[in-house]
């Protein structure tokens, strides 16, 4: 079951994307055989430091085979290639929207990663 | 008596403040501002005794580990992950409390030291001057501040000049001081800087006061804050070209001049007013 995973803001269909991976407040986990959706609240979130770290761990935990996502910390980066999971540019505004321009091969692979915020 | 000199930016005039107070007191001076440590250009101490600060962090034996993820979820700071059937260790993340190492069941983790940075200590003229900096790269200074305050004596006067801004390294100085000098530009940004500074010295419960550095008649804005805090203004050092020039060529004011000196000597009075000396 091949899972494509977002950081998103907000639940159910009022979730947007995130403009952060680690301080997102859920991810949003669809599985392209089911063409069914969960939620995870992000257990990053309320870290002190550290947030990516722990985020990146929960969506390799979930077996994620893609990420979306707007921009990435270099620790999380390296956890998610680490574990093979693809790594995309995600678009503005809904997960659902994101999942079909994945589907249809229009984002753009996410190669560059920003140096953390580290609690800043 | 330990003075903390803060400001909620950089740039505003800490060192100025602290290494003159220092000489006009003949006091001791301790540079925290470990990310970017300028004192030693006007204090320019010499038989430097410089000591190494290190920290530890968790190394594991893969051949040793079995997988069982109790250092990965023990982690509060996050500072490992288990990735692709190995423990991954973020150093910079991980604030060496050891417990990794504690707790693995198969005696897989270990603790390795880092040099992070170094404090020195050093004189000059009569001046103690004390200060810490870190390695570039280094991502918390943290335990450098620390292992700078912790062997401060409690005799004399000593001034700690300050990390900008009101980061965890700005706390440390804070809550190692008796009292905090906030330094501010007489701007709408320095009212902005001093509010938010203050908070923090409310958070440690430290009592201060505020210099205003390049003060003018123009704009009294800061003062209109600190009569609203009931913070008292100890002193205002006029905007004065000569006084930017001499500090860009790193003369200390209170050494050059007597007319310097004697503005730094009144806030030094004036704080000794305010804390009962």
């Amino acid at each position: 079951m091949p899972l494509v995973v977002l950081p998103v803001d907000g639940s159910g269909p009022a979730s947007k994307v995130s403009d952060s991976f680690g301080r997102a407040e859920a991810f949003w986990i669809y599985d392209t055989e089911s063409d069914g959706h969960t939620e995870q609240p992000n257990r990053g979130l309320a870290s002190p430091g550290g947030a990516g770290i722990k985020a990146a761990q929960q969506v390799v935990d979930a077996g994620a085979a893609v990420l979306l996502a707007p921009q990435l910390g270099e620790n999380a980066a390296k956890i998610l290639r680490s574990a093979g999971i693809a790594l995309f540019h995600s678009r503005p505004g809904e997960p659902a929207a994101n999942i079909a321009a994945h589907l249809a091969g229009e984002l753009v692979p996410l190669n560059q990663t920003h140096p953390g915020q580290h609690g800043a | 008596m330990k003075v903390a000199v803060l400001s909620g930016k950089g740039g505003v005039g800490k060192t100025l403040v602290a290494v003159n107070l220092a000489a006009a007191a003949n006091a001791r001076y301790v540079d925290c501002d470990v990310e970017e440590p300028n004192g030693h250009l006007f204090l320019t101490p010499t038989e430097v005794a410089a000591e190494q600060v290190t920290v530890t962090v968790p190394v594991v034996a893969a051949a040793n580990c079995t997988g069982c993820r109790k250092c990965v979820d023990f982690c509060r700071f996050n500072a490992l992950a288990w990735v692709d059937d190995e423990v991954m260790v973020f150093e910079e993340a991980c604030k060496s409390c050891g417990g990794c190492a504690v707790l693995c069941p198969s005696g897989a983790i270990t603790e390795e030291r880092r040099v992070i940075g170094h404090v020195h200590r050093g004189v000059v003229n009569s001046v103690e001057a004390w200060g810490g900096a870190i390695r570039p790269g280094v991502v918390s200074g943290v335990p450098v501040v620390q292992q700078v305050l912790r062997d401060l004596p409690e005799d004399g006067l000593t001034v700690i000049d300050g990390p900008p801004g009101a980061s965890c390294l700005a706390l440390e100085t804070a809550r190692a001081a008796d009292y905090c000098l906030l330094v501010a530009e007489p701007t709408r940004f320095g009212v902005h800087n001093v509010a938010m500074i203050h908070q923090l010295t409310v958070a440690v419960d430290r009592p201060c006061g505020v210099v205003i550095n390049k003060a003018t008649d123009a704009n009294t804005s800061v003062e209109e804050l600190c009569a609203e805090l009931g913070l008292p203004v100890l002193g205002r050092i006029p905007y004065d070209q000569q006084v930017a020039l001499a500090s860009s060529q790193g003369e200390v004011l209170a050494w050059q001049d007597e007319a310097q000196r004697q503005v730094f000597v009144d806030i030094l009075d004036r704080l000794g007013a305010v804390i009962g000396r």
